[in-house]
């Protein structure tokens, strides 16, 4: 888990933006996710919570594509 | 979901599969509802032992196709056309019910004269813009509604766009203003359109295209469109046959105008039934895990000129009429959930927190960037793209690009292995000594090893207690990400960089308990639900958002399903009806039917007694019945509506039954919103052994091919070198890419080898032989598997040629009890424009007897393939 966050956190340091042309972007393209139709819905609430409200992760993406 | 979503206001199923019980007729048609939803189909079953008549449209004959009164084998890809000669059956024969689309629909509205249909425009609709190959909808809207131009992009239209948001109806634009004439005989109004329209969609046409004989079509045709009145209805189920198409949003659009003008929504043993194919399918949209949304159909904000400032962003999404007039409390609500007390009036609620959207972040989109290498980490939770996704060889050869992987699943996939035992490793072209991505593989409890709530085909939410702890290291991935985000957010607590800001305010405070400090999923599901923020009581309904701040709720649609502390109504268990209610939750508000407010004639009265549902009750002044009413509880029918001046659901007044919409009549035409067309259009899959019968234009244009070396095409129409369509599809035993069933001995065993099923004169034609191999080719892999012929599958005649039809089960890949190779090499990456899926179920193919080459023989023998016939 320990490793896991650091690579995260690092591939987050090295690839955010978070402005374009002097506007609010505070987005990553770097770091994605895949996955959710096969999961709980309290789970793919903390993932959409967790990864795109807290660290700016925008490529998310999952089955249920419909 | 846009296919629903902009016809009826909601992307989800209109009704619960119990209600197919009190069905006159259903069509089952892209699904094989018996082999893949076999619960539900029970109730089918039930409908057809009371007299129902019960219709199976599907290329193969299969497990559904046994137990229904009339099966029609068509060519797959030719749903629009055989929906389409529908539709023009019931226009032309009078078959509508007038009184319902008069009062229901937008049949009525006229629309604007430099509308042209593609009916003019040899397969294209007005605002076609070449060079951007993009629609500007602005001609498509209603005559007297304000326009929406202003350089500015449209909502639902925006180019990073995908179609599961609010903005996917263009809800947003003043659809409150519109002329009509009831008599449906303007030339320009909805109904006249659409006659013309869909004039050439004959029986004649359905015959020679779809493969369809005429005879049948009609006793189909005769069979349905009888399932209508005051005292008939009509259900129409679908799964991923019709949404894994180029255009599979507009066959769905196509069943929601057949529906509408049989006024069959919102009416028992009525309504359309997505099926869908994982158990939380439609709660994975509902509560996101896609790029484009966020809880509850709220678009994320793109980076656009209009969504850089809350209140720039709430006025292109707040309607003025109808459900979506509350989108800011629902908005504000959820950063309040998100981010608690540091979300302020002063801050925008922690807006400009929230990430923008600047391109296709959907799974193609950002896999191809893996492929070119832009890409650094990559979480898999639950999916298995390896096997599952179209193209597998690029999909597997791009994970090695990635720095690092972490797939969270219960057994080692394929995308956990690709690095191992990948076909690409064995055919040289990776190697494990080269590939540098650091693979973390974590075990996953599995559903009966951890807590939680499903929400399944029918808008259902059902928690689950846990039976068992999961063995060794497996946890959830509420576990998982609650103890990822514990220690991301120590990592910044000290950092006040801005894009710290809304990580450090990000509420993370659930409770946990046990040895491995397992967070109370509880907790999490009262988050979704909402409350206070004063006093954190649960708030009780959706009508308790405020957009001031005081309410903060994970997700508007499911408010209600946990409205006291101690009451989780997704644990009730004690069903009191048919349509189930005690049992579990239903979004929105309990309502087991939705747009039931249409089970009533405009005057409140129930269309028959036989078909009652919901009804005025003259004595309470409210609305009464056997379902929780889908509508202001004490709005009175005979209110009248201000659409032009009102504001909010009451605006729409007592007869407006589809109230998302700012309308509140179910969309026949849909004026904004979907990116390739207001109405259905045949139009031939992305490769196709035939051109297009109708238009000049033979595929979808809106639809991205992502064409390029690594995702190479066939010709179309007819290319030579791959003759036959072919189709994919799910068999009982296995559950999609096979992770959770090839992994078990006695489902392996049950289902234990790749098959593709011929027909007896495909297999005399090109010499296969039962229980022999074959090898399919597409451009982009050639597969190998066992022949299974079958007069199951039939060739059919289209335009006087013979067309052949391939099956195949997509279940197998490298790894499990049994192995096979991997179907989904075969399909190609598309996009559909709507929602971004692949086309999965009509390409082409070859087919030849014998076994593949293996290792580098193969991508010689793909390259051959591929040489110009």
């Amino acid at each position: 888990m320990d490793m896991v966050a650091d690579r995260l956190w690092e591939s987050r340091e090295r690839t955010f933006q978070e402005t374009r042309d002097g506007e609010s972007l505070m987005q990553t393209t770097a770091i994605a996710h895949l996955g959710g139709a096969t999961l709980d819905i309290e789970e793919n609430y903390l993932i959409k919570k967790l990864f795109t409200a807290g660290l700016g992760m925008v490529c998310l993406s999952n089955q249920a594509r419909i | 979901m846009p296919g629903l979503g902009t016809s009826f206001g909601r992307g989800g199923a209109t009704t619960a599969q119990q209600d197919l019980s009190n069905s006159d007729a259903i069509i089952i048609m892209g699904s094989s509802m018996a082999e893949n939803h076999p619960v539900g189909f029970q109730w089918v079953m039930e409908a057809r032992e009371r007299g129902a008549k019960i219709i199976h449209v599907d290329p193969r004959f299969n497990r559904t196709s046994a137990m229904v009164d009339i099966w029609v084998p068509l060519r797959a890809g030719s749903d629009i056309l055989f929906l389409g000669g529908l539709i023009n059956y019931v226009l032309k024969n009078n078959k509508e019910f007038r009184e319902y689309v008069v009062h229901y629909t937008n049949a009525a509205t006229i629309l604007r004269d430099d509308f042209r249909d593609t009916e003019d425009l040899d397969g294209f609709f007005s605002g076609w813009d070449a060079e951007k190959a993009k629609y500007d909808p602005e001609s498509w809207l209603y005559k007297g509604a304000p326009s929406k131009n202003g350089g500015r992009e449209k909502a639902g239209h925006s180019e990073a766009a995908a179609g599961h948001g609010k903005d996917r109806g263009g809800e947003a634009q003043d659809a409150g203003k519109f002329e009509s004439d009831i008599s449906l005989d303007h030339p320009r109004c909805v109904f006249q359109v659409m006659r013309r329209h869909f004039s050439r969609y004959t029986p004649e046409m359905v015959e020679r295209y779809c493969g369809v004989p005429k005879e049948v079509f009609l006793k189909v045709a005769e069979t349905f469109s009888s399932a209508s009145g005051p005292e008939k209805t009509g259900a129409i189920c679908y799964a991923v046959g019709w949404t894994q198409h180029s255009k599979g949003v507009q066959i769905i659009r196509s069943a929601a105008i057949l529906q509408l003008l049989l006024g069959n929504i919102g009416r028992p043993g009525g309504g359309i039934l997505a099926l869908r194919g994982h158990a939380s399918i439609q709660g994975s949209t509902d509560i996101p895990t896609l790029y484009d949304i966020l809880p509850g159909y709220l678009p994320m904000p793109f980076f656009e000129a209009d969504s850089h400032k809350l209140k720039d962003y709430i006025k292109k999404h707040k309607a003025r009429t109808g459900s979506w007039s509350g989108f800011d409390k629902y908005f504000i609500s959820l950063m309040k959930a998100y981010y608690g007390n540091a979300a302020t009036k002063e801050n925008d609620y922690g807006f400009n927190w929230l990430p923008r959207v600047t391109g296709d972040h959907s799974h193609f989109g950002y896999w191809l960037d893996m492929a070119d290498g832009k890409m650094e980490g990559l979480f898999v939770m639950g999916q298995n793209p390896a096997v599952g996704a179209s193209n597998g060889r690029l999909e597997r050869k791009a994970l090695a690009n990635l720095k690092w992987l972490v797939v969270r699943d219960m057994v080692e996939t394929e995308t956990a292995s690709f690095w191992l035992d990948s076909p690409e490793v064995e055919r040289g072209e990776l190697s494990p000594e080269s590939i540098a991505t650091e693979v973390f593989l974590f075990p996953a409890a599995g559903t009966a090893e951890k807590e939680g709530t499903f929400t399944n085909t029918q808008r259902l939410l059902q928690y689950r207690e846990k039976p068992v702890d999961p063995p060794g290291d497996a946890r959830s991935d509420t576990w998982f990400m609650f103890h990822l985000g514990r220690r991301i957010k120590e990592k910044a607590r000290n950092d006040p960089r801005p894009r710290n800001a809304g990580l450090n305010a990000l509420t993370w405070d659930y409770p946990t308990e046990g040895k491995h400090a397992e967070p109370g999923v509880e907790s999490v599901l009262k988050e979704i639900n909402g409350y206070t923020v004063a006093d954190h009581k649960q708030l009780k309904h959706i009508q308790a958002l405020k957009n001031d701040g005081s309410t903060a709720c994970g997700a508007w649609i499911y408010c209600g399903v946990f409205p006291e502390d101690e009451k989780n109504r997704a644990n009730e268990r004690n069903p009191q009806d048919l349509l189930g209610h005690g049992w579990g939750f239903v979004w929105p508000n309990d309502c087991r039917i939705i747009y039931n407010r249409a089970s009533a004639r405009p005057d409140g009265k129930p269309w028959s007694e036989r078909k009652k549902l919901v009804w005025w009750d003259e004595e309470k002044k409210q609305w009464a019945g056997l379902d929780n009413a889908d509508y202001p509880k004490d709005l009175a029918p005979e209110t009248k509506d201000n659409l032009k001046n009102g504001k909010g659901v009451e605006a729409l007044g007592g007869a407006r039954p589809f109230t998302l919409h700012p309308d509140g009549v179910g969309w026949l035409y849909v004026a904004s919103g979907l990116k390739d067309g207001p109405l259905p259009t045949h139009y031939e899959p992305l490769e196709s052994p035939v051109a297009n019968p109708l238009y000049k234009q033979n595929a979808n244009p809106a639809a991205l091919k992502r064409e390029r070396p690594d995702n190479p095409y066939a010709n179309s129409p007819g290319d030579p070198r791959f003759p036959h369509v072919l189709s994919t599809y799910r068999l009982t035993e296995h559950h999609t890419a096979g992770g959770m069933t090839r992994t078990l001995s006695h489902l392996a065993e049950l289902q234990p080898e790749l098959f593709t099923e011929v027909s007896p004169e495909l297999a005399d034609e090109i010499g296969l032989t039962h229980g022999d191999w074959a090898t399919i080719s597409t451009p982009r892999a050639i597969i190998e598997a066992r022949v299974l012929v079958t007069r199951r599958m039939r060739p059919l005649w289209i335009d006087g040629q013979r067309v052949h039809q391939v099956g195949l089960p997509y279940h197998w890949g490298y790894k499990g009890r049994v192995k096979g190779d991997v179907v989904n090499d075969l399909l190609a990456i598309s996009e559909e424009p709507n929602v971004r899926i692949m086309e999965t179920k009509a390409l082409v193919c070859d087919i030849q007897p014998g076994r593949r080459p293996h290792g580098r023989e193969l991508l010689k023998e793909l390259e051959q393939k591929m040489e110009p016939a």
